[in-house]
Parts: structure tokens; C-alpha cells; sequence
């Protein structure tokens, strides 16, 4: 029972890694230069 | 124009917008930005010196579930600051990112205790190279291991990585990147050696998920938090990668990836070793009695000569995180002091005109390192018996510190999009999307709880000294801060004509004075 809750850790952190790195490697590739504006805080 | 010119000048740009000139040196690639954070994070560090303090608490399902189990909540926190750094790409990072996003005072108090949890850090980290090191050369040299050749041992590794740091931004990015492939190396020597030569052959995979041992006189859940000390320490400086965006070529989209991919790269290859470590262990109860129970081990396993080859290994390991924690911590107080934000600020923020690198606060940094673990000394001295030992302290410290930092910044960002002041156009090109604000939520939920696990007993010695900082810092508020802090909003009166002339000072080694000539 613990091998298995363990392994299902694993599994769900590794595809919680894998899913940060598609959804911002399609937000690089979707980022549009003329639309980004440099937050000043003002 | 090529690539890399038109990078630069597009960075430097990126950077003249919020007020700064590139005093810095922009020399680092995307595999160097990621391995200052992967040798600063260093499995071989954290998860190494604190091992006997997660198997004493939470027994050898430690490493199966608590390595795996804060990973994953720190990768949320990741996701959350490489989102900013990629907004906001600053060498001051989590400080600026709070100034901006709220005011100047809520950046000031992250400064600070981000400073102390950066102080925890490099003390921690050298701190952990010198228990590791001093044993080895005491058995080399023969004599006797105490607090006090450790401390001196201490003092000597601090002082070669503030020689280094000064020396240049070129060589240390050139050693971070032999670090990150020297980590990788070293784990898989760790890993085959054990998994081939061990005298004792392995345990059963079943054995790596086996909880309800404690060797603590806590119960076990209770105690099983106290034991998270060690994978949270070991996830910890990633930031570097933001703290280092100034040195970036490309740093919109490097930074972020070097703070993320530092903390899932260490994931990976840091359960891979400590599963090993710990199927290795042939009697858990004699490895938690040894005065370090990682090197107990691999000495068990794999005998006293060969044990003592892999621990050299492993404490140089050490030795380039400790390198790399250096330059992370004194490009924050650069960035800092350049917005005035310390006493003596002037001195701090200053370029070394030969070297290009903030030279006193390099030294600064050392200084400080020292100091906190020579107070520990000192308490330890008067009270031989106390319960708690200084590399628990000195870790705790810095995970409270780092953490509340960490999650300032992230708070603000929810309160500035909820309010509409943070705006899609703000984002940078490495960005979370619709699920930011929940990964936020979670973010600040984990901060929060291990915040706490932290500083409760037997820790109580770490949330005390986070507190008497706080108190210390609530008296330079009035005494400091309202007089001198500008925040990083003063910089963005600075006109393009007063950046571009330091820029060209700097350019000609005319000037080491520090920051740009602001306006009244």
C-alpha cells in the first residue's frame, strides 16, 4: 500500500513538472513583443 | 547584427526601462543561469548534510515520500517566481518585484528578510561543506574534529569563495556550470557505486516507502514534519536565477527556466540518490546513532577507503554550492544598496572597476555568514548540551527567511491582479496563463504551513532568531528606512542621459562609484 501511495507521488510531481514546462513553453512561443508593456509599478 | 548583439542591446534595454543602467557584466548563457540555481539548490548539499536529521525523524520514508511530496510544493512556488523574473527582470528580484507591485516599504521588509534567509543559506551551505570536511581532514591529518576546527574550517572555505566571487563573474559562471555536470556526475557515481559495490547489497524497493519510524521522541506524523527540514532546505536559492538576471543574456525567458528547471532537474536526480542512500542502509538504528549518518552509511556500504573517496567527492560538491550561494546573495545586497535600502549603501552597491563584480558586498556577504554561525558557536560553547544542532539552526533560518521572501512577492501579484493593476500586457513571455492565480493560492498555502513546521520545537532556536531579526528590523524602520530608502521607484526618474553616461563609464573602467545619478 505505501510502495503504491509512493509511486503515485512520484508520478503526479513528475507530470505537475511536465505540465509547468508545456504550458510555459507555449506561452513563449504564443508571446507577442507589441503587446507586453514593462510593469513600473506606476 | 547578430543574435547575440541584438539580444544584448534588447536586455539592456529591457533593464534602462526600469531606471538601471547595466553595470553588471551580461555574459551568462541559459545553461549557466540554470546551474547557478541547480548549484545553489545542490542535492548534494542539502539532502546530504540534513540526511541523518530526515532519517531520525521520519525513518527511511522520509525519502520516499518527503522528498517527492515538497518537491512538488516547491514547484509550485518556482513556477510562481519565474513567472515574475519574467516580468520583471531585475537583479534586486524578490524585493523589487514587491516594491512594485505594492510600495516601497512592503519591498524594504522583503529585502531584509530575504538578507536573512540569504545569510542562513551561505552559512548553512558552508557550514555543511565544513562538517563533511573537517572530519575527513581530521582523519587525513590526525586530529581531533571539534566545533572549533570546524568553525575554522568554516572560515577558510568562506574566505576562497569570497576570493573567488571578487575575482569575476566569468570564472564563477564558468565553475557553476562545471558544478551542475559535476552534481549530475557525482550523484551517478553515488548511485552505481552503491548499486554495484555495496558490501551489504540493497533492500527492497518496499523499504524506501516504510513509515512509522522515528527515531525522535515525537509522534510519528508530528515528527515526519519536523524531518521535512531536509528536502525544504535543500529546495531552497533558486531565486539566484532572478538575482543574476542582470548578468543574463535573454533574461525574460532564461531566468524563469533556470528557476523552474534547477528545482525539477534536483528533483529528479535527488530522489534517484537518496533512494539509493537508503536502500543501502543495512542498520538504520547505528546510522541514526553516528555522529553523521550519511557518511555512516556510505562508509558501510561501500568500506572506509572507497567511503572516504566518495565523501571528498561530495563535499567538493558542496564547496561549489557554497560558491554559487555567495554570488546569489551578494548580487541582492547590490541591488539592494543601489536603491539605498541598506547603511552604507554606497559601499555596498559599488563595481569593482577591474573585476566588474560588487566586490564589498561579496565581502559583506562572507562577513555576515560568518557571524551567524560564529553566534551559534558561541551559544553552543556556553551550552554543550543543547538539543538542537547548528546546522538545524542555521537551515531552519534560512527556510523561513527564503520562504517569506519568496512569498511576499507572490501575495503582492494576486492583490495587484485582483486589484487590476497587474495586467496581462505585464506578463512576460515565460507565464502560467489562467492557472496563475491558483498555482499562487497553492503556493502561499505550502509557505505558510512549512513556515510554521520550521520554527516549532525542537527549531524554536531558528524561529527565535527569525523573530529577534524581525524585531531589529521594525527599529531600522523608523531609525533607517524612512530617512534613506528610495525604493526601486526612485530609479525610474533617472533620465536615459544619466544611464547611458554610467554605462559608458563603466564601459571606459572610468567609475566604480555605485548606481546611476539620479535627479532630485
Amino acid at each position: 500500500m505505501e510502495l503504491t501511495i509512493g509511486i503515485l507521488l512520484i508520478v503526479v510531481t513528475s507530470l505537475f513538472a511536465v505540465w509547468i514546462v508545456r504550458l510555459a513553453g507555449r506561452s513563449i512561443r504564443e508571446f507577442d513583443e507589441s503587446k507586453h508593456e514593462s510593469f513600473l509599478g506606476k | 547584427m547578430s543574435a547575440h548583439s541584438h539580444n544584448h542591446d534588447k536586455d539592456k534595454q529591457d533593464l534602462n526601462k526600469f531606471g538601471y543602467a547595466q553595470e553588471l557584466l551580461r555574459s551568462m548563457g541559459g545553461f549557466s543561469n540554470f546551474a547557478i540555481s541547480f548549484s545553489i539548490i545542490s542535492i548534494l548539499t542539502g539532502a546530504v548534510s540534513l540526511y541523518g536529521h530526515g532519517l531520525k525523524y521520519g525513518g527511511p520514508g522520509m525519502m520516499g515520500f518527503g522528498w517527492p511530496l515538497v518537491a512538488l510544493f516547491v514547484m509550485f512556488i518556482a513556477a510562481c517566481l519565474a513567472e515574475l523574473a519574467s516580468a520583471i527582470p531585475t537583479a534586486g528580484a524578490l524585493y523589487h518585484w514587491a516594491s512594485i507591485l505594492k510600495n516601497k516599504r512592503w519591498g524594504w521588509y522583503t529585502a531584509w528578510i530575504n538578507l536573512i534567509g540569504q545569510i542562513g543559506i551561505v552559512a548553512g551551505i558552508d557550514y555543511s561543506v565544513s562538517i563533511f570536511a573537517d572530519p575527513l581532514l581530521a582523519s587525513a591529518f590526525g586530529y581531533t574534529s571539534t566545533l572549533t576546527t570546524t568553525l575554522i574550517v568554516f572560515a577558510v572555505i568562506l574566505l576562497s569563495h569570497g576570493i573567488l566571487n571578487h575575482i569575476g563573474i566569468k570564472m564563477v559562471a564558468r565553475l557553476n556550470d562545471f558544478s551542475a555536470w559535476y552534481h549530475i556526475a557525482i550523484v551517478a557515481v553515488l548511485v552505481l557505486t552503491l548499486a554495484f559495490l555495496s558490501k551489504n547489497g540493497l533492500n527492497s524497493v518496499d523499504y524506501l516507502f516504510q513509515v512509522g519510524q522515528t527515531f525522535s521522541d515525537k509522534p510519528y506524523m508530528f515528527a515526519f514534519l519536523i524531518g521535512l527540514l531536509q528536502a525544504q532546505w535543500t529546495f531552497t536559492g533558486y531565486d539566484a536565477s532572478a538575482h543574476t538576471i542582470e548578468e543574463t543574456v535573454n533574461p525574460r525567458v532564461r531566468a524563469p527556466w533556470g528557476i523552474f528547471n534547477s528545482v525539477a532537474y534536483s528533483f529528479v536526480f535527488g530522489f534517484i540518490m537518496l533512494a539509493f542512500v537508503t536502500l543501502s542502509i543495512k542498520d538504520v538504528a547505528a546510522a541514526n546513532g553516528s555522529d553523521n549518518a550519511f557518511i555512516y552509511i556510505i562508509s558501510d556500504a561501500l568500506g572506509n577507503t572507497f567511503g572516504n573517496v566518495i565523501l571528498w567527492l561530495v563535499t567538493a560538491a558542496m564547496w561549489f554550492c557554497g560558491l554559487s550561494s555567495i554570488t546569489s546573495f551578494s548580487r541582492m545586497m547590490y541591488a539592494f544598496s543601489r536603491d539605498k535600502g541598506m547603511p552604507f549603501s554606497g559601499q555596498w552597491a559599488q563595481i569593482s572597476k577591474k573585476y566588474r563584480t560588487p566586490a564589498k558586498a561579496i565581502w559583506l556577504a562572507v562577513i555576515l555568514s560568518f557571524l551567524l554561525a560564529f553566534i551559534d558557536y558561541i551559544i553552543k560553547s556556553a551550552n554543550p548540551d543543547a538539543a538542537y544542532t547548528t546546522i538545524a539552526f542555521l537551515t531552519a533560518v534560512s527556510v523561513v527567511g527564503l520562504y517569506l521572501a519568496y512569498g511576499i512577492p507572490i501575495f503582492l501579484k494576486l492583490i495587484a491582479v485582483s486589484q487590476g493593476k497587474f495586467q496581462k500586457k505585464h506578463l512576460g513571455p515565460w507565464h502560467l496563463g489562467r492557472y496563475s492565480n491558483f498555482i499562487a493560492v497553492v503556493s502561499l498555502l505550502w509557505i505558510v504551513f512549512i513556515c510554521v513546521i520550521m520554527v516549532i520545537p525542537p527549531n524554536e532556536m531558528a524561529g527565535y532568531a527569525v523573530l529577534g531579526m524581525m524585531v531589529l528590523l521594525i527599529i531600522m524602520d523608523f531609525a533607517y528606512y524612512k530617512k534613506h530608502f528610495q525604493g526601486p521607484q526612485a530609479a525610474l526618474a533617472t533620465s536615459m542621459e544619466d544611464i547611458l553616461r554610467r554605462e559608458r563609464e563603466l564601459e571606459q573602467g572610468s567609475s566604480s562609484k555605485p548606481g546611476v545619478t539620479r535627479q532630485a
